[in-house]
């Protein structure tokens, strides 16, 4: 069960409108190795692990996941406040301002949509574990 | 009196500070010398989230003191306050 507190874990305050950051940026929100998809890999392998302590850390990271989804989402959502027309066709932002305008759609900077196909909840806590290790960045 | 901006600060501080004492004792339940990091990590959270909640609203709708349903207002966390 989740409650929802209404703040960033960690603030942020642009004031700068850039469009090519954000088209960049975007990928650490849907893309293959983003906090979306760190979120629900967590979530998701959560109920196999054989251990409480376990099930555990990976409820726990899991929800701080959601909440790093909520900074970019508000890193994006300020970035984009503010931009001329100019801004968004000179910046390659046109391509996402089309189907999207500002509004926050979770994809790869690629334009890839977020998917589940970025992630793996095998069933096996050792497989499950070296998922993680490799989405996370542990394993260079 | 210290500002909205102040007071919120603390308040991820010391969240911050209770979520990295959660993700260790995750791992070791045991450990007393976290639990007792943990308890006090918690104890000024909570400080901290009455003095802002006093101040400058509910932080979630779950706590709401006033007599109105004012966590609907702004500012919500993405918008930037000027």
């Amino acid at each position: 069960m989740w409650l929802y507190e209404k703040r960033l874990q960690f603030p942020v305050n642009i004031t700068k409108p850039d469009a090519k950051a954000a088209g960049v940026i975007i990928s650490q929100l849907g893309g293959p190795d983003g906090e979306m998809g760190a979120a629900l890999r967590y979530l998701s392998q959560r109920y196999t692990m054989p251990w409480p302590e376990i099930k555990a850390l990976l409820t726990d990271i899991g929800t701080e996941e959601l909440a790093h989804v909520e900074i970019i989402s508000a890193i994006l959502y300020q970035l984009t406040d503010g931009l001329t027309i100019d801004d968004i066709k000179n910046s390659g932002f046109d391509k996402y301002f089309v189907d999207h305008t500002i509004g926050i759609y979770p994809q790869a900077a690629s334009g890839v949509p977020f998917s589940a196909s970025t992630l793996q909840s095998t069933g096996d806590p050792i497989a499950d574990l070296s998922e993680d290790m490799a989405a996370d960045g542990a394993i260079a | 009196m210290l500002s909205r901006t102040e007071l919120l600060q603390d308040v991820m501080m010391f969240d911050f500070a209770v979520t990295d004492a959660t993700l260790f004792l995750d791992t070791h339940p045991h450990d007393k010398n976290a639990f007792e990091y943990y308890k006090e990590a918690c104890q000024r959270l909570q400080k901290a989230k009455q003095l802002y909640t006093e101040h400058f609203g509910p932080l979630n709708n779950r706590t709401i003191p006033n007599d109105c349903y004012d966590y609907v207002n702004a500012p919500w966390p993405w918008e930037v306050c000027k």
